[in-house]
Formats: C-alpha cells, sequence, structure tokens
C-alpha cells in the first residue's frame, strides 16, 4: 500500500516537474515502454486536474499545478477542460437528482390526495403486487424448467434423425455405388459375351452343302459349287439328299486328294422332310483338305452288307 | 519573469511512405496492429513532451517519429525495439529543441514589444461548457453515462463508485480506467475543436502534421 502510494506520489512529482533528472529519466524510461504505467501515469494526471478543478487541493497544492500547467497552454487546456468537465458533471447530476425527487414528491402528493379507503388499497398494492410477482416468477420457473427439458428432448431427437438420416444416406450411396458397380460389371460381361458368341457363332458355324445323291451315281461327278470353309470354323454339315432310299442306313467316307481315307462316319439314319429323304453328315471341318476330296456314299443292308452307291468330288477352298 | 517565444516550424526531412512502411512493420507484422501501435506510440510520445513542458508536443511527437522511421530505413543496424529506440531519439529531439534559440526561455526585457494576447475570457469558459455539453450529448448512450458515473464522486467515495461500477460494467478497474480516458479524450477534442472553429485557433495547438493511419472516431 505504502508503496503504491510512493508511487503516486512520485508520479505526481513528476507531473508538476519536482523530480531529479534521473528520477525523471527512470519514470519515462518506464512509461514509454509499458502501458499500464503510462496508463497510470495518466491517471493520476487526470485525477489531480479533476481535484483542482472541483476545489479539492490545497492552496499549496493548487499553486504547484497552476505553476506547470498555466504557464504552457498546451497543458492549461487540461486544466480548463477538466474544470468545464467538473462543472458539467455537477450540473448534470443536479439535475438528475432534482428530476427525482420531483418525481418522489409527485408520487407523494397524488396519493396523499386520493380517498382513505383508495390510499389503504394503494398502500397494499406494492404487497399484491409482490405476491403477483412471486407466484408468477414460480411459476414462470417450472414452466421454464418443463420447457427446457422438452427442448433438450426435441434437440436429441433432432439429432438421432439426423444421425438416422445420415446412416440411411450413406447405406443408400454405397448402394448405388455396389448398384453401379455390378451394372457396369454386367454390362462388360454382357459385352464380352456378346463378342464371345459373335466369335464362336463364326467360328463353330458349321458348313452346309446339300449334294444330291446323283451326283454320286455319276462317276467324277462334282458338286455344284466348291465348300468354302472359313478360317475358325470347326465342322461342316452336309445333306445328301437320297431321291431312292432303299437302305436302313448309310455309310460316308471322305478321301483326301492323295487318296488317304479322312474321315468315316456309319450308321447315318435317313430322315425324311418335305423336300424329301436325306441323311446329314458331320464333318470336322479340319478333315477337308483344300482342294479336291472324295466323298463316297455306300448304303448298308439290314445284314450289315456295304453297297457302293457312288463318289463325288468335293471341292474345298479354306479361307 | 519569463515568457515562451514559439518555435517556427522546422522539419528536417519528410516522412517517405517507404520508411513509414517500415516503421510500422517492425510495429507489427499485423497491419492493422501496426496502425494501432502507431498511434499508442505517438500518444505516449506526445505525452511525454508535455510533460516535458514543451509547447507543441505534436510536433515534436511527430518529429521524433519521422526520424525513428528514417533510422530503421536507413543500414543502420537496430539492435533496440521501436519503442527503445523511439525513446532515444525523443530524448535527443528534446534536447535539441530546447536548445534552439525560437525555443529558448528568454527574459521580457530581451523582447521586442509586441501587441498583448487576448486575456482568459469568462465568455470562453461558458462557451467551453456548452461546447462540452453538446459534445457529452453526441456520445452514444452508454459512452455518457460512463463518463459521468466516472466522474461523479470524489475522496473515498470515488474509488468506491468505481468499483462498482466496474462491476457493473464487468471489467477491471483498469479496464474502465481505459474506456473513460478514451472518452474524456474524445471529449476533450471534440471541445477543442469546436472552440477552435470558433475563436480562430487562438486556444490551441496547431493542426498535426501528417495524417495517422487510423483516423480518431472523435464526436463532432
Amino acid at each position: 500500500m505504502k508503496q503504491t502510494q510512493d508511487s503516486e506520489d512520485l508520479i505526481e512529482r513528476y507531473l508538476l516537474g519536482e523530480l531529479s533528472v534521473a528520477e525523471r529519466t527512470a519514470l519515462e524510461n518506464e512509461y514509454l515502454v509499458d502501458k499500464a504505467k503510462y496508463d497510470q501515469v495518466c491517471g493520476i494526471e487526470d485525477d489531480l486536474l479533476y481535484r483542482y478543478a472541483r476545489g479539492a487541493l490545497s492552496p499549496a497544492d493548487r499553486e504547484r499545478i497552476e505553476r506547470q500547467y498555466l504557464t504552457n497552454p498546451w497543458r492549461r487546456r487540461h486544466l480548463e477542460f477538466a474544470k468545464a468537465l467538473a462543472q458539467v458533471i455537477d450540473g448534470e447530476m443536479a439535475t438528475r437528482s432534482a428530476a427525482k425527487r420531483t418525481t418522489d414528491v409527485s408520487w407523494r402528493s397524488q396519493l396523499g390526495a386520493l380517498p382513505r379507503g383508495l390510499r389503504i388499497v394503494l398502500r397494499l398494492m406494492p404487497a399484491v403486487a409482490a405476491l403477483v410477482v412471486i407466484s408468477g416468477g414460480t411459476w414462470l420457473a417450472i414452466e421454464t424448467s418443463r420447457l427446457r427439458v422438452m427442448l433438450r428432448e426435441a434437440r436429441h431427437e433432432v439429432v438421432a434423425q439426423q444421425q438416422r438420416a445420415q446412416t440411411q444416406a450413406r447405406k443408400i450411396t454405397e448402394l448405388e455405388t455396389q448398384y453401379r458397380m455390378l451394372t457396369e460389371e454386367h454390362e462388360s460381361l454382357l459385352a464380352q459375351l456378346q463378342a464371345a458368341q459373335k466369335t464362336e457363332s463364326w467360328r463353330l458355324a458349321p458348313v452346309f452343302l446339300t449334294i444330291s445323291v446323283e451326283a454320286f451315281r455319276s462317276p467324277g461327278a462334282q458338286g455344284t459349287q466348291p465348300m468354302v470353309i472359313p478360317r475358325g470354323a470347326i465342322g461342316a454339315r452336309l445333306r445328301l439328299n437320297l431321291p431312292e432310299n432303299a437302305f436302313p442306313s448309310y455309310r460316308v467316307t471322305l478321301i483326301t486328294e492323295d487318296g488317304r481315307e479322312a474321315f468315316r462316319k456309319n450308321g447315318l439314319k435317313p430322315r425324311a422332310d418335305k423336300a424329301g429323304d436325306f441323311v446329314i453328315v458331320n464333318l470336322p471341318a479340319n478333315k477337308l483338305t483344300n482342294g479336291e476330296n472324295v466323298l463316297s456314299l455306300s448304303g448298308i443292308s439290314p445284314k450289315g452288307e456295304a453297297e457302293p452307291l457312288g463318289k463325288s468330288i468335293l471341292k474345298v477352298r479354306r479361307r | 519573469m519569463e515568457i515562451v517565444s514559439l518555435p517556427e516550424k522546422e522539419r528536417e526531412r519528410e516522412l517517405t511512405p517507404k520508411a513509414f512502411t517500415k516503421l510500422l512493420a517492425k510495429l507489427s507484422t499485423d497491419p492493422e496492429i501496426a496502425g494501432g501501435e502507431y498511434e499508442e506510440l505517438r500518444r505516449r510520445l506526445i505525452k511525454f513532451f508535455e510533460w516535458r513542458g514543451s509547447l507543441f508536443p505534436e510536433d515534436l511527437a511527430d518529429e521524433t517519429l519521422n526520424r525513428t522511421a528514417r533510422k530503421i530505413d536507413g543500414d543502420e543496424e537496430i539492435e533496440k525495439n521501436v519503442i527503445a529506440l523511439a525513446l532515444g531519439v525523443a530524448h535527443f529531439v528534446f534536447l535539441e529543441t530546447s536548445k534552439r534559440p525560437d525555443y529558448r526561455r528568454v527574459s521580457l526585457e530581451d523582447l521586442i514589444p509586441v501587441a498583448a494576447p487576448p486575456e482568459h475570457r469568462l465568455e470562453d469558459d461558458e462557451l467551453r461548457v456548452a461546447y462540452l455539453r453538446e459534445c457529452l450529448r453526441s456520445l452514444p448512450k452508454e459512452s455518457r453515462e460512463l463518463i459521468i458515473e466516472y466522474y461523479r464522486e470524489e475522496g473515498r467515495a470515488k474509488i468506491e463508485d468505481r468499483k462498482v461500477l466496474a462491476e457493473k460494467l464487468g471489467i477491471s478497474l483498469n479496464a474502465l480506467f481505459s474506456r473513460a480516458k478514451r472518452i474524456r479524450d474524445r471529449l476533450e477534442l471534440c471541445v477543442t475543436r469546436r472552440l477552435n472553429r470558433k475563436l480562430g485557433g487562438a486556444l490551441v495547438q496547431r493542426p498535426p502534421a501528417r495524417k495517422a493511419p487510423r483516423p480518431d472516431g472523435d464526436p463532432q
């Protein structure tokens, strides 16, 4: 406390130009760097000037201040302002106090002019008002508490709903992603399948050739057109028409250009359609060599004896 | 008896924008904060010169800041912080100024007789009070109430009142003082400017030599 007082005295003496050079420099170094110190110096100056303005200083102190502040226009301005401020504040306080007194007196005089019964009622009014305020306050407190609970629950519900909505949204997103992936996969597989089917259908497509049995009856007879085997084909299907179907089964033999038997198929059962009787021979495509192949047809009797029916030249062109 | 003769307005070199920018940058890397720090430093320097008894503290504060900025702008290696540097410069500026012929105190007998300045008039006091009332009314209600409450009492009652006021506002006593001081300074500036306009600048300081980076929002 004493230290504070000493510090304040030092500052006051500084403001009045009464410090030694060393003391003054030390204080200046301090307040220019330290804002709190600077505020303290300003505060002490403010109080000093305000006390001067209100006439609260001793004559000696007043003289000390006047010596410093009245001889310098800049500092005198502060002193004059302090005086004006004190005057305005005092005036303001006086006005407020007068207004308050007028209000109080006015209420009291009006109350005195009322009939006695009414005066009693009016005097009881504060108690009644207090009762109303207490009751109202209690009700308000209970209601507020209830509303707070409801609000808290509503907030929890909102939070839970938001969480649920977020979870569902997340699931929907995941399902959409899965669906999209599956769709893409499906489309990809479908495309692959279509491509594969296209390739396979082309590759596995049998080559059809219909040869009439007359071609076999005239030796060295040739088919009407060459048989074209596309690249990748694995089989050829030959329809051999039988105008006279006299055997229960037939045999077909394929002999290559160099006389080698490349293929033989026994037990070919004749079939019939609108065009007549025929047998179908399925040949592996690799058995058909490029160039002229000889196709031999024999009928097989019920005893199993083969009767040659003829040969036909089958021209094959492989691609 | 002594009177003080007015110094001539004498400036060495004006502050360049580059030097000013460097000074601000030394005060803070944030331009907004730097502007505030600059204003605060200038206020303290003005008070320093005022409490030293200078006749034109604003001019000397600006001169100090100019020189400080030029030192920072120059090639000199600055080891001190800006405030410490400015403090050293301020001491030097004050010593230098007090030695200038146009600033020295001379005896009355040595002066050439001139027309006497206008005497202090009672009307000026009344005008000051009237302007202060106007300036007070132009303040926001909270500021007006704060300044009235702050200055309403004297002695021990004043200390107690201020504690109560600080508690009511939810701030410390120091913060209360800062707020009150700010409002009081604004009021004083407002009154001074009005008086200047009315009386033609006879009562108060010269206009500031340079615009501050952040102008005051004082009531007019």
